[in-house]
């Protein structure tokens, strides 16, 4: 596990806060979420170069959209620019110091070893609940391939071909939740679970580094020891032949 | 088996361990990491986990070396 790669960006949170202030704060933040999975679209490769053009968006602006909202007894009224809001959040501007995650991705990455990069950017695994709207993993590929050629990014360049998400057999919002399924159907569990003596003797183990896999002391020490008696068993063997 | 997430301030996961060890008996408890939990569907050992959640974003790179 590499923590010091480790970073943050815009969440969820963030999208209902912009799309709250574009409607004027009136609406609860249930109203709200409800509007999002409804309506907002991420825009990406035609349609998103129509969106940076204003002549094309002015086109685009001119249809309207009326629902209603979960809990509200009234409609409201969506414009386009509304449903493409949550883009804006998430895939802000990298120059103007705005959060992206294309750009946290990225970053992540290249304060991670050489060796590695080739082999995370293949394997991006992307989970959460704001997958689940539409076109949101295309634009983030999309971005981060646009991204590698600002200046900043020069040395993952390279990499650019190998940008591939995995895929699954399981919906993504879910994928925290079987991924601990599958992790808690591992028999080798219990040996690295934290027990009461453990914890009596010296509370919980840091998060990060080995002490944080193997979560309990003991077995820490009995996997060094191992490690140890195996490596003077290979010392003996070799001084042996 | 508990999921905590990377940055948890350490005194909530300390107080979490003693009601579940001393107030309800628990005999072994492992806390697993919300970020990396997604690469176990995958099977593989390495990868970049992203997460996009409602309260944060986050992303880890892990790698089995």
């Amino acid at each position: 596990m590499l923590a010091a790669s480790f970073s943050e960006s815009a969440s969820g949170h963030s999208v209902l806060q912009a799309l709250a202030q574009d409607l004027g704060g009136t609406l609860a933040l249930p109203a709200l979420e409800d509007l999002v999975a409804r309506l907002a679209l991420i825009p990406y490769g035609e349609l998103a170069v129509e969106c940076a053009d204003p002549a094309q968006l002015e086109v685009l602006q001119r249809k309207k959209y009326r629902c209603r909202p979960l809990g509200s007894s009234t409609d409201v009224q969506l414009s386009f620019l509304h449903r493409i809001s949550p883009a804006k959040v998430l895939f802000g501007d990298v120059e103007a110091d705005e959060d992206n995650i294309a750009a946290t991705v990225l970053n992540s990455i290249l304060r991670c070893e050489m060796v590695l990069r080739r082999v995370l950017i293949s394997t991006l695994v992307v989970s959460g609940g704001l997958c689940m709207l539409p076109g949101l993993l295309e634009r983030l590929t999309e971005e981060m391939a646009r991204l590698l050629d600002l200046e900043q990014y020069a040395s993952l360049r390279p990499l650019k071909a190998h940008i591939n998400v995995v895929e699954t057999e399981f919906s993504r919002n879910l994928l925290v939740w079987t991924g601990g399924s599958v992790f808690g159907a591992l028999p080798a569990l219990d040996r690295f679970a934290l027990t009461k003596e453990d914890f009596a003797h010296g509370g919980v183990p840091d998060r990060i580094g080995e002490n944080y896999l193997f979560a309990s002391r003991s077995s820490v020490q009995e996997i060094h020891s191992s490690k140890d008696r195996s490596l003077d068993r290979l010392k003996d063997s070799l001084l042996a032949s | 088996m508990l999921i905590e997430k990377l940055l948890a301030p350490r005194e909530l996961i300390e107080a979490i361990a003693t009601v579940l060890f001393d107030y309800l008996q628990v005999p072994i408890v492992y806390f697993a990491l919300e970020e990396s939990l997604p690469l176990y569907v995958t099977g593989g050992f390495t990868g970049l986990c992203v997460d996009l959640g409602f309260q944060r974003t986050s992303v880890l790179p892990v790698s089995s070396t």
